[in-house]
């Protein structure tokens, strides 16, 4: 059976006809980009296209509510990409939950995202609120040279609003610092307070951090390990814009 | 009406599968020089004792062809649904087991239909050399293509109760194989004799030679058409129980 086939006979047992089933395979063709493949037999297609494939039967009734597992799976970074735009592109007009274990993804295409640890709600809001959870969360790296590692390191402890000071990395004349605040909403004003203080050192790098979600998941679901690799698991959820 | 469209919709999508692949001219070359060559070497079509313009040499071979053919056709139906896993895509959608059971079957058995009916230069071929009764021809083949309906309804049984073709291939050649031999004189010589006279009359009641056997003649009779059809019924209704407790489980 080819693509094209496949995606008449959906089309025809969701009801439509005519004109309106043309239009529908139409739409999704186009949306998927299978039209290199249109007349090739569903076995022979790459995963790729079969997933396309069958992400384009799932989307050809035009339904308001989509359910995805895993939908990047096995795709290569390429067809990430495509899909990734093709669910951020739908999700401006409808519901789209899908599950994933990609966190650049959840940054990617989600609105709100929600971590489900053995079967609980964990955690619950939109990525950059996720991320606010971050022990990173506006925290300021900076990298300097000529200074002496453990100088920098006691220097910039003592600066208000600052929790710790950890050196991540010392070569020969290079140090570099992460600075973490007491609280993480700080609005540039630790960058500000470490830029001051580096008066007469020469700075290469100076930026804000933001919390990174593969960071908060682990500190979320991680207490107890060895239960934690079989049932971890992640689920997003984008919500019409 | 929505029901009967969804059928179509699935039948149609069934016939073209089968087209699009080797299959269906496979099938339809093998049967017809099967069914051909028997008729003429095996049973001798123009040495008959008595010169007749007659049929029955080749409708005598059907029960004997579809017991290895029927099963190829329908061996797929569920089973290799159910290997690939569209099995799910297709109960997802908005149709019913029993629509999808009745679709998938009518497709297999129109597409029989097709190749019995393309055996017609046989019947244009006694029609030539003789006057033949077009009547016992016509009753003849619609007995062959209900018997072949239902040995795809078993078919279809042991299609949708494994991954595997070739199992569903084996278990319903051996249904079928003991519903023809029920009826098969040798068998009927065996039983009879030490076994009760209402027990034997049961034994070649199950028979489709049994059943077959009036349909050849010519003969109409209710109670073949209801065996034949209660064997279909009731094939698909197992059918039905059988995918659901798939999905249930």
């Amino acid at each position: 059976m080819t693509v094209y086939g496949f995606l008449k006979f959906c089309a025809e047992i969701r009801g439509l006809r005519g004109e309106a089933l043309t239009k529908a395979v139409n739409r999704v063709v186009d949306m998927c980009f299978l039209e290199r493949v249109l007349h090739q037999s569903v076995e022979t297609l790459s995963k790729g296209y079969r997933h396309r494939t069958c992400f384009a039967q799932s989307i050809i009734h035009d339904p308001d509510v989509l359910v995805l597992d895993e939908p990047t799976d096995g795709l290569d970074p390429n067809q990430k990409h495509e899909v990734r735009g093709l669910i951020r592109r739908m999700g401006e007009k409808k519901a789209i939950i899908f599950s994933t274990h990609i966190l650049e993804e959840v940054d990617a295409v989600c609105s709100r995202a929600i971590i489900i640890d053995r079967g609980k709600i964990v955690a619950n809001g939109t990525p950059a609120e996720l991320r606010q959870k971050s022990e990173w969360a506006g925290a300021v790296t900076l990298r300097v040279t000529g200074v002496n590692a453990s100088a920098v390191n006691s220097k910039l402890s003592q600066l208000p609003g600052v929790k710790r000071a950890a050196v991540l990395k010392e070569e020969a004349t290079r140090v570099t610092v992460r600075v973490y605040p007491k609280s993480a909403d700080t609005n540039g004003a630790l960058a500000r307070s470490v830029a001051e203080a580096t008066h007469g050192w020469h700075v290469e790098e100076l930026h804000t951090e933001e919390g990174r979600l593969d960071e908060v998941f682990r500190s979320i679901t991680m207490p107890d390990t060895s239960e934690r690799a079989q049932t971890e698991s992640k689920e997003s959820k984008r919500e019409p814009a | 009406m929505n029901a009967i469209s969804n059928i179509k919709t699935i039948t149609k999508r069934e016939l073209a599968a089968y087209f699009s692949s080797p299959l269906a001219y496979v099938f339809i070359v093998i049967f017809l020089l099967l069914s051909i060559g028997f008729t003429f070497f095996v049973s001798g079509f123009f040495k008959m004792p008595v010169p007749q313009a007659s049929l029955a040499p080749f409708f005598n071979w059907h029960p004997w062809f579809y017991l290895i053919l029927v099963p190829a056709v329908g061996m797929g139906l569920w089973a290799e649904e159910r290997r690939v896993g569209t099995i799910e895509l297709l109960l997802t959608m908005p149709v019913t087991a029993w629509q999808a059971i009745v679709g998938k079957f009518l497709a297999s058995w129109l597409f029989l239909l097709l190749a019995l009916v393309l055996t017609f230069p046989i019947v244009v071929t006694v029609n030539v050399l003789g006057s033949p009764d077009n009547g016992v021809i016509l009753c003849s083949y619609a007995g062959s293509w209900l018997m072949a309906g239902a040995y795809l309804a078993i078919t279809c049984i042991t299609s949708a109760m494994t991954r595997s073709q070739v199992v569903s291939f084996i278990i319903s050649v051996v249904i079928c194989l003991i519903l023809i031999l029920a009826g098969y004189p040798p068998v009927i010589e065996f039983f009879e004799g030490w076994v009760k006279p209402w027990l034997l009359d049961a034994i070649t009641s199950f028979s489709v030679m049994t059943h077959f056997e009036g349909f050849r003649k010519g003969i109409l009779d209710s109670r073949d058409l209801i065996f034949f059809f209660s064997i279909i019924v009731f094939s698909l209704f197992s059918t039905s129980v059988i995918l659901r407790s798939h999905r249930a489980g």
